[in-house]
């Protein structure tokens, strides 16, 4: 018997994309996430509301040319944390994939 | 979220919810793994640099690695490699700051053993370029300078326009393209 730990932050689809979006970047600001996943801002803030408090993003705020830009970035702890989220994704699909090939020889 | 596998019964349980099935558990797994692969393809997108740029960078690392190889069979080739240095960074620098302008800040050194390896593998292949196609100018094969710098601007301009995301920073994404082919795979033989 082998246990995957599958991260429950990081479970729901929105903080999914969240997450993988964050970890091809070193920042990302909070419209363009907003257009991506195509939610509304209360939709995203509650998402990245759980993420922070996980701390697994650091919400940076910056003003810029007199406006302000919010910035979202996945910390070292977020990033493990995806990381090891894919991991057990790809434990429980491999053992899966084996077992079904071993059922059809 | 912890998740008990037990294959010899062909059960699990996800937290304190039971997921009896075995395909039910896998088939959720797929569908992650499926939405990672259509957010590294997002990703790309948002980090692909438009049309005229990667003509831009590609052409300048061309002539770059050409100036590098032909640079011992001509005086010229010298100041040509210092503009096309200074062509390429600031190509570099425009990327960067229309990115930014964008909402997206690039990550600028790669955070795992992996990035380094794939900047490694890059550096090795433009040197063995360089390499080759002074060696094979100096046998008065100057054509071939031309085709192997002109074949790695190409590459360059290839993975610029597909695979930004993987090549910005490959790893956990990766990972999870990996996966998803391993599922395709699986499919076709179910």
């Amino acid at each position: 018997m082998s246990g995957v730990e599958l991260d429950p932050v990081i479970h729901a689809p929105n903080r999914l994309q969240i997450c993988a979006l964050l970890v091809v970047v070193s920042e990302l600001e909070f419209r363009l996430l907003k257009a991506q996943l195509g939610v509304s801002d209360s939709v995203l803030s509650k998402q990245i509301k759980a993420l922070e408090e996980a701390s697994y993003i650091d919400v940076i705020k910056r003003t810029e040319h007199g406006r302000q830009r919010t910035w979202l970035a996945l910390n070292r702890s977020g990033r493990a944390a995806f990381q090891k989220h894919v991991q057990a994704l790809r434990q429980i699909i491999e053992p899966g994939a084996q077992a079904l090939n071993q059922s059809e020889g | 979220m912890n998740v008990e596998k037990d294959q010899s019964l062909g059960s699990h349980s996800l937290g304190d919810t039971s997921i009896d099935s075995h395909e039910a558990l896998l088939q959720s797994a797929h569908a992650e793994l499926a939405v990672l692969q259509a957010v590294q393809n997002q990703a790309s997108q948002l980090l692909r640099p438009p049309v005229w740029l990667n003509l831009v960078l590609s052409a300048s690392v061309f002539v770059v690695l050409l100036a590098a190889s032909l640079q011992n069979h001509g005086s010229h080739w010298g100041w040509i490699q210092g503009i096309s240095m200074l062509a390429l960074f600031s190509g570099l620098l425009i990327y960067y700051f229309r990115c930014k302008s964008l909402g997206v800040k690039q990550v600028m050194w790669p955070r795992r053993g992996y990035g380094w390896l794939v900047i490694a593998v890059f550096a090795a292949l433009g040197a063995g370029i360089v390499t080759a196609g002074d060696h094979l100018a100096d046998q008065g094969l100057w054509i071939w300078a031309y085709v192997l710098s002109g074949g790695y601007g190409v590459i360059n301009y290839v993975i610029m326009d597909r695979y930004s995301a993987w090549l910005i920073a490959p790893g956990p994404m990766a990972a999870a393209v990996k996966s998803g082919s391993a599922k395709s795979s699986g499919a076709k033989s179910q």
